[in-house]
């Protein structure tokens, strides 16, 4: 993206992401590994260092070198991004659907009801409405905490197969189980589901304004 | 480690301007330091204020501000909101609008000023070249780059329209800075840290972002805005319901947009003094033996006046920081700018609605301008820190089947960025396909820009695989193109906004219009220049008339020599040399003119 000997953006190919990074496609990264490659490479190709420059096709090469690294950054920098980007460039991505996770599946309806109740009492500003059902909040933020954790131990158990088949693949794009695909897809609709409900049990647990 | 990139020049080229809805600001580097452009007054506050003359006269600034009330349909206030408003917006203002507007033409404001319809690109253009040459004239120097602010809510086309009205100006290059990010860079630069929530507040729009400096990056975390919710709302409750008592006494008034204007002035006057004293009067005096009107406005009424403004505010706040996922307690600051942060219950509002005090900035007035002027050093390589990673303001999505959205960008993506979408066609040798390009700014999609395609090779229906890239870049202006991939043949494109200029107008304007607009920026400016030098020599005349008696031979003879010399410049061609003649003549009055002031106080005392 950026000449080595000049210091002037070059224009860029479709590469995907992972080469832009200049990493195999392993789905295990440190956020922090990611990020020290982001900003070194955004230290040389950010437009705003050629704005001035006399000939505004660099400024154009700085640009599109920004938006490639910004796109490849806004694939990889998380886990769920990264599993989207696997699925989509194996040709496997379905958009998921909201799913309530295993261990959660008992208790969903009484968790719907309690953040209904405290989230009706904050509206309402029923301080004492509010303070009745933290009770049950906390408990629930143990039950949504495990939930996490589970969910965590999950993506890593397909974050590791997916990766010892890019040790296997000399190079070549991975190639996984079947049910690798299905298992990755529904992993993305418990996230979906789980964060909404880790959002809104964090913002129950605080009385607005204090 | 790859070279740095060289230095162009020793000079600095970017100038900053801050394009306030009220009031406009333009400041430049000199040495280490910065410097203001100011009037011939020393003001350094440029009203963002037009007045166009029938005949082709041009005035700005303070001296269209200062006729206004004279000229209502032919001055134009608050430029810059024209960009964001439609027929529907001004009508409704009723004679605080005088001045008709096109409803056939939907996607840009049409306004009948000066008895010529004019579009707003064009009104904004008139205004920026003013702003120009005016910082031309401070810095002796050709002014061609700009860092230029914008609210929030701008959408992409309005930063399109924006960037291309600079360019009709004669700004060859032009960086645009989000206003909060411009203040939260100025915040930097005092020599703060940490995570802030930064809110811009003036008389058009409310602007936000979530900002924090981290291994010299400055990186947004999420940005918010609103128009339609600025001060201008106020000045305008407030003078409406003051023309209304008028009218209650007086009945129907033959002169109606005069008084529309008189009043609004006054308006905007009184709601800083209710924020001072927590009261103010509006009056109309006696005028052709009628009787006067006079209405005392309290703090009760500003707050009725601030109540939607406050709900707009408490939405923006909730956005900024779902967006970001974060909640109060994460943040460090609450830096506030602009003239409607002043009021003392939108200030708390905010500080509410962040759970923080609002901590200082230098001047709230001055912070957009000096922020942008920070930026403008670090494209000139004078300083090379922070780099700004600026988000999308608002999430650009296509229709999927069945109604819902599917995103193409999300707000809040770190920009320049880009995605590539796939389509295909329905009909068997298609070569047109058009797609609906939708935004999100705030909690419903609405309908931004049609895509056109054309010249797609006739092929069986679904053959075509026609790829569209949506590449947005750093000012946040979207680049659309396409190609259709199995035959590798670029298509042709027209992107039409609901609000802004097509792509063949931009390209259009890009190619011819600025050469001819610009003897027009000229002549604005020279007109500004000539007005406020006779300005000058007639309060002068006036004041060595009035005070014969303590004016000197020497000073009346060097007043009376520079006085001559800047009549005699006045209606040439050379601005510096009517500017310098100016400067000149206050120069030698200003003793004469400071025992002035001191005899008439002496007169009040006693």
């Amino acid at each position: 993206m950026v000449c080595g000997r000049c210091g002037m953006p070059q224009p860029v190919e479709d590469v995907g992401p992972f080469a832009v990074f200049g990493i195999p496609p392993r789905l295990t990264w440190e956020a922090a590994e990611l990020h020290a490659t982001y900003q070194d490479l955004a230290r040389r190709c950010h437009p705003d260092l050629f704005q001035a420059h006399r000939d505004e096709r660099v400024l154009q090469a700085a640009r599109g070198a920004m938006r490639t690294l910004n796109d490849a950054h806004r694939a990889l920098k998380n886990r769920v991004g990264r599993l989207r980007y696997a699925l989509s460039a194996s040709g496997r991505f379905e958009e998921p659907t909201h799913t309530v996770p295993e261990g959660l599946q008992g208790s969903a309806q009484i968790i719907g009801r309690v953040l209904a109740a405290v989230e009706t009492a904050v509206v309402q500003g029923n301080r004492e409405a509010w303070e009745a059902q933290q009770d049950h909040l906390a408990s629930l933020e143990v039950q949504t905490d495990k939930a996490e954790q589970e969910s965590k131990a999950a993506l890593g158990r397909l974050f590791n197969e997916w990766d010892d088949a890019v040790a296997s693949s000399r190079g070549e794009w991975p190639r996984v189980s079947e049910g690798w695909y299905t298992q990755a897809i529904r992993w993305l609709g418990e996230r979906q589901y789980l964060e909404t409900l880790t959002r809104r049990v964090r913002t129950g647990r605080q009385w607005p304004g204090s | 480690m790859a070279a740095q990139p060289t230095r162009q020049s020793t000079e600095p080229d970017f100038v900053a301007f801050d394009l306030g809805t009220g009031t406009s600001r333009i400041a430049y580097a000199r040495g280490e330091g910065h410097a203001f452009v100011t009037d011939l007054a020393g003001d350094a506050r440029i009203p963002s204020v037009i007045a166009l003359s029938g005949g082709g006269g041009i005035l700005a600034g303070a001296a269209a501000r200062d006729r206004q009330a004279l000229y209502p349909q032919h001055t134009l206030r608050s430029l810059r909101s024209l960009l964001t408003a439609g027929p529907g917006t001004v009508t409704p203002r009723g004679p605080f609008f005088p001045h008709p507007v096109n409803s056939d033409v939907q996607t840009m404001l049409q306004v009948d000023v000066g008895e010529r319809e004019r579009p707003a690109i064009e009104l904004i253009a008139l205004f920026l070249a003013f702003l120009r040459r005016s910082a031309e004239l401070a810095l002796e120097r050709p002014v061609t780059a700009g860092v230029v602010t914008v609210p929030t809510c701008f959408t992409p086309f309005d930063r399109q329209t924006l960037r291309v009205a600079a360019r009709m100006a004669g700004l060859e290059r032009v960086r645009l800075i989000d206003e909060p990010i411009a203040v939260a860079e100025a915040w930097l630069a005092a020599g703060h840290s940490g995570r802030a929530a930064v809110c811009t507040w003036g008389a058009g729009y409310l602007s936000a972002a979530l900002v924090e400096l981290q291994d010299g990056f400055l990186r947004v975390l999420s940005t918010a805005g609103s128009a339609e919710v600025g001060g201008d709302q106020i000045d305008l409750q407030l003078a409406g319901d003051f023309l209304g008592k008028v009218k209650e006494k007086r009945g129907q008034l033959e002169n109606e947009s005069h008084i529309a204007r008189y009043v609004l002035v006054a308006a905007e006057k009184a709601k800083h003094g209710i924020c001072e004293r927590g009261h103010a009067e509006l009056q109309l005096p006696i005028v052709g033996g009628k009787e006067a009107v006079r209405q005392t406005y309290t703090n009760e009424d500003l707050d009725r006046w601030c109540e939607s403004l406050r709900t707009e505010a408490s939405r923006v706040c909730e956005q900024l920081l779902t967006d970001a996922g974060l909640l109060k307690g994460d943040l460090d600051a609450l830096v506030l700018a602009g003239g409607l942060t002043r009021i003392p219950a939108l200030r708390e509002h905010l500080e509410t609605c962040f759970g923080l005090s609002a901590g200082d900035v230098p001047d709230p007035e001055e912070a957009a301008v000096l922020g942008a002027l920070a930026r403008a050093r670090l494209l000139d390589h004078a300083q090379s820190e922070p780099l700004v990673l600026d988000v999308l303001p608002c999430s650009l999505g296509l229709e999927a089947q069945a109604g819902s959205m599917s995103p193409i960008l999300k707000r809040g993506a770190v920009i320049p960025g880009g995605k590539r979408e796939v389509f295909t066609t329905y009909l068997e040798r298609q070569t047109d396909v058009a797609i609906q390009l939708f935004a999100k700014a705030a909690s419903d999609w609405a309908p931004l820009a049609r895509i056109e395609l054309s010249q797609i090779p006739p092929m069986k229906a679904g053959l075509p695989a026609i790829e569209v890239s949506f590449a947005v870049d750093e000012d946040g202006v979207l680049e659309v193109t396409a190609l259709e991939t199995t035959k590798q043949k670029p298509l042709g494109l027209e992107l039409r906004p609901i609000r802004g200029l097509s792509s063949s107008a931009v390209r259009a304007t890009l190619e011819s219009v600025p050469k001819v607009k610009a003897a027009e920026f000229e002549e604005a400016l020279r007109e500004e220049l000539r007005a406020r030098g006779r300005f000058v020599l007639e309060s002068l005349r006036e004041l060595s008339r009035r005070r014969a008696g303590i004016i000197t031979r020497d000073e009346k003879q060097l007043i009376a020599k520079k006085a001559k010399e800047l009549e005699e410049v006045l209606e040439g061609a050379d601005l510096m040399e009517i500017r310098t003649c100016a400067q000149e003549l206050e120069e030698a009055a200003r003793p004469l003119m400071q025992r002035d002031l001191d005899a008439s106080l002496q007169l009040l005392l006693h």
